[in-house]
């Protein structure tokens, strides 16, 4: 009896045995032998984990752990990067950071939150630690100026006045969107190019009526829209439409007349060009699909040289435009300013100017490191770099000959690889409208490139992209950006959902005429009682709590 | 069972046997642990996390600090008309396709049945059931194209006989007919099988007596094929009914719009924008365990039913 109980009891014991040591295995590879960074020989250890996206290459028998960029900070600043886990794509990675924030594990050192809520809740559980005081001590004079001049950058991340992350700037208006526009289409109809809406109108208009493309068949548009996500978006953009009648964007928060931040959807400008979108969707300026387009299918009409005009960012000039002129041979695109409406109004959407907060763990040590390691990065943008001359390693971004760098994809043995992929900002980094600045100043003085940053990033992706970029700086002073980046408020979470279900519908269902102009009216109303009120209470009392902070 | 053996002192031959059996299998039982253990963990723990539907869960603050709220938000749920609207739209949905996915492989089955070309019947067979190995993100593409009223293959088509071009996807009167149809042309393969297989199972004496007191082929199908696959057709339809939640995620949410959301959002695209794009787990968990309680008792009656009427049995 007792043997046998013994014996059940063994093969119980192995058969668990067999699956806890499966977990074990796996925990101490990712946090076993991560958190706390170790200091041997004066050279660091700091855990990190990070998206990898399939478009990241390296070279072979090389990783995230052993590539030109850790090599380089091992060597020369002491600091040896330890990535725990990758995750192929944001939404991923977040789930395995709320995983790791709920079920108690331990967070890697330095670690990149892109989503708003995820890095509140991180605060909230004190697992993260306030930087206010290591950014005083350690951080660079460059890195202080830059935090000194975007504040707002730290907002994400900003709770009770402290602040608890590094910002991980976007270009700041790399995404913002300018017309592109069928030039041989124009010359074909002799007209110019739009300098207001009213312009655009005539435009659009010969373009649908007058054959542009000849081939006998009225089967053209004026205008390529994405809807089905939003009116104001990151491609086919229609945010230019809205800009031309006032300070607002739909989906975002931007200061109203008193100073506090309002919801642009709800505004009264928004009528307008909703009216006008009605009137060019009637005469047939629009696709008739255009309601259930999201941007990657909405593109298919101005690929296929169905249609003349899109709103889109300078580096559509490598995708889709290169697509739309490789379909459409004799085909010519250029990239014009954004035009004006009635009262001379001109408005884009903004992108925003984070992608991410740098967030740490607790018990990290090495502040001081992190700054060294992120100044070193930054003194390659500026082009004064004692480590970058020419590139950030010989043989992926640059090759020498005769003494001289060559940038070329066809000198580079095995082709050209940027391993700005392996800093931990995932990208060489940027600080917000200087990669636009210097386009419009390669652009219009016509020097030559001075290091791989320069050459890949802007003189290799053409002439278009160049002048694209050139009248998007131009027009900054029109941006009009979404000033709230805090967690979801409260009733957001609550009501959100319902809201921008029926905004996108209103406003859908007055684009395709099925609802009156009223229905607005009707949708602002109950917005305002169906919670509206409440958040923008609630987003104003997170706004003054950030600009508050330091 | 086995110590009352022993205390008696009875071990009768048979008795002895069995016993011996068992001796000789339980390492294999326990040999079943590890994927029990395995259901217990990844099936059944999980489940703990339906707390959070009577919670105002945090992350930070976890099941066991978050504050409890009773069934606020269920009640939440049957306040607003937005949520009584997708659960509508659910079962109308799934209601809809319940029944066309009986009767259509049913009848195409039947049709099927009569072909005595083997390779002819048989390539249709494999052709029919294709579609259900297309994941819905492909097919999505797929048919915005071909429904588009701007020059998609179905607009041209009935343009030949002077009907107006029709916006499918975006239109409230047209896009659950389109999701129904769709779903019917993707997934009617797999019961047409389900149900050619129960035809051959029919004993051929029984048509050869009909043959003898002069039946035809029409009245062999009402009086022989059909009863004979009744309790087959209750099984698939019994099954079925605890799907009547599922309105089919994938393919709405590769489906629908703006435009359509009176009539084709359900309770699986509403759980997805309100808990993952908005944040709202505990809302959208106590909306899924909502979701999740009315499929349990429907599954549970669709089994009764079957093994009332069909004699047949699951477990």
């Amino acid at each position: 009896m007792l043997k046998k109980a013994f014996a059940a009891l063994t093969a119980t014991a192995l058969a668990v045995g067999m699956l806890a040591g499966c977990t074990d295995s796996q925990s101490s590879s990712s946090s076993g032998s991560g958190g706390d960074s170790k200091e041997k020989n004066g050279v660091v250890t700091i855990t990190t984990v990070r998206t990898l996206k399939d478009d990241t290459k390296f070279r072979e028998g090389e990783d995230l752990n052993n590539n030109p960029i850790t090599r380089w900070s091992e060597k020369e600043l002491g600091i040896k990067w330890k990535t725990l886990w990758t995750a192929p794509n944001d939404e991923q990675y977040h789930n395995k950071i709320r995983l790791a924030l709920s079920s108690g594990q331990k967070l890697p050192d330095v670690f990149k939150v892109s989503d708003g809520q995820l890095i509140n809740d991180l605060i909230r559980s004190g697992k993260v630690m306030p930087v206010d005081e290591a950014i005083e001590k350690y951080a660079s004079p460059r890195l202080k100026k830059i935090y000194e001049q975007f504040p707002e950058a730290f907002y994400p991340a900003t709770v009770d006045g402290k602040r608890y992350g590094i910002p991980r700037f976007s270009g700041g208006n790399g995404s913002d969107s300018l017309l592109w526009i069928r030039k041989d289409w124009l010359d074909k109809l002799g007209l110019q190019p739009p300098k207001t809406i009213e312009d655009l109108e005539k435009i659009m208009d010969a373009f649908v009526n007058k054959d542009p493309d000849g081939n006998g068949k009225k089967d053209t548009i004026g205008l390529t829209l994405a809807s089905k996500n939003g009116l104001a978006t990151w491609l086919a953009d229609g945010s230019f439409i809205f800009g031309a009648y006032g300070n607002y964007e739909p989906g975002s928060w931007s200061k109203g007349e008193d100073g506090k931040l309002v919801y642009g959807s709800v505004q009264p400008s928004m009528k307008k060009a909703l009216a006008k979108l009605n009137e060019w969707y009637q005469k047939g300026y629009l696709d008739k699909e255009v309601g259930i387009l999201d941007e990657q299918t909405a593109i298919k009409s101005f690929v296929a040289g169905k249609s003349g005009i899109i709103s889109a960012p300078p580096w559509a000039a490598g995708w889709p435009i290169a697509d739309a002129l490789k379909n459409n041979p004799g085909a010519v695109v250029e990239p014009y300013p954004l035009p004006s409406g009635p009262d001379g109004k001109i408005g884009r959407r903004g992108e925003g100017l984070v992608t991410g907060m740098f967030l740490f763990s607790k018990d990290f040590k090495h502040m001081d490191k992190f700054f060294q390691y992120l100044d070193e990065a930054y003194a390659y943008v500026y082009n004064d770099s004692k480590y970058f001359k020419y590139g950030l390693a010989e043989g992926y971004d640059y090759v020498m000959k005769n003494g001289k760098p060559v940038y070329d994809d066809k000198e580079i043995p095995g082709g050209r690889l940027d391993p700005g992929a392996y800093f931990i900002t995932e990208a060489i980094p940027t600080v917000p409208y200087m990669l636009y600045d210097l386009v419009e100043e390669l652009y219009t003085t016509k020097r030559q490139p001075k290091n791989a940053y320069e050459y890949t990033r802007i003189v290799s992706l053409g002439e278009s992209f160049m002048k694209a970029a050139t009248i998007v700086n131009q027009q900054n002073q029109y941006r009009i950006e979404n000033e709230f980046t805090g967690p979801p408020t409260k009733t957001m979470q609550k009501r959100g959902e319902f809201l921008t279900k029926m905004e996108r519908e209103t406003f859908a269902n007055i684009i395709y005429g099925r609802a009156p102009l009223s229905a607005f009216d009707d949708f602002v109303k109950k917005w305002e009682e169906s919670g509206g009120e409440e958040i923008t209470k609630e987003v104003n009392e997170w706004y003054q709590s950030v600009k508050g902070a330091k | 069972m086995q110590s009352a053996v022993d205390v008696k002192g009875q071990t009768t031959a048979v008795e002895a046997k069995r016993v011996q059996k068992r001796r000789g299998t339980w390492q294999l039982h326990v040999m079943l642990l590890p994927a029990l253990i395995i259901v217990l963990i990844f099936q059944y723990v999980p489940m703990l996390g339906l707390v959070m539907a009577f919670q105002d869960y945090e992350p930070w603050l976890g099941f066991l600090h978050s504050p409890w709220v009773g069934l606020e938000h269920f009640k939440t749920m049957f306040e607003y008309e937005d949520a009584r609207q997708v659960i509508w739209n659910t079962l109308v949905i799934s209601t809809l396709k319940i029944i066309f996915n009986l009767g259509v492989p049913l009848a195409f089955a039947l049709l099927l049945n009569e072909v005595y070309v083997m390779k002819f019947k048989r390539t249709v067979q494999t052709i029919v059931y294709l579609p259900h190995f297309l994941s819905w993100v492909i097919l999505g593409g797929i048919l915005i194209d071909m429904l588009s009223p701007e020059g998609g293959i179905v607009n041209r088509f009935l343009s030949v006989f002077g009907v107006e071009p029709i916006f499918f996807l975006g239109d409230n009167d047209w896009f659950r007919t389109v999701v129904v149809v769709t779903d019917v042309w993707k997934e009617c393969g797999f019961n047409t099988i389900v149900f050619l297989a129960a035809l051959t199972s029919i004993n051929p004496s029984l048509y050869e007596a009909a043959i003898v007191d002069g039946a035809n082929r029409w009245q062999q199908t009402i009086y022989i094929t059909l009863p004979s696959m009744l309790p087959i057709i209750i099984v698939v339809g019994t099954l079925s009914l605890g799907n009547i939640l599922n309105a089919g995620f994938d393919q709405i949410l590769n489906l629908y719009n703006p435009l359509v959301y009176k009539t084709g959002d359900i309770i699986d695209t509403y759980v997805y924008r309100v808990g993952l794009l908005n944040g709202d787990f505990s809302y959208a968990t106590a909306v899924g365990l909502f979701k999740s309680v009315i499929s349990f008792i429907l599954v549970v009656t669709g089994y009764r039913l079957a093994y009332k009427y069909a004699n047949y049995k699951i477990f």
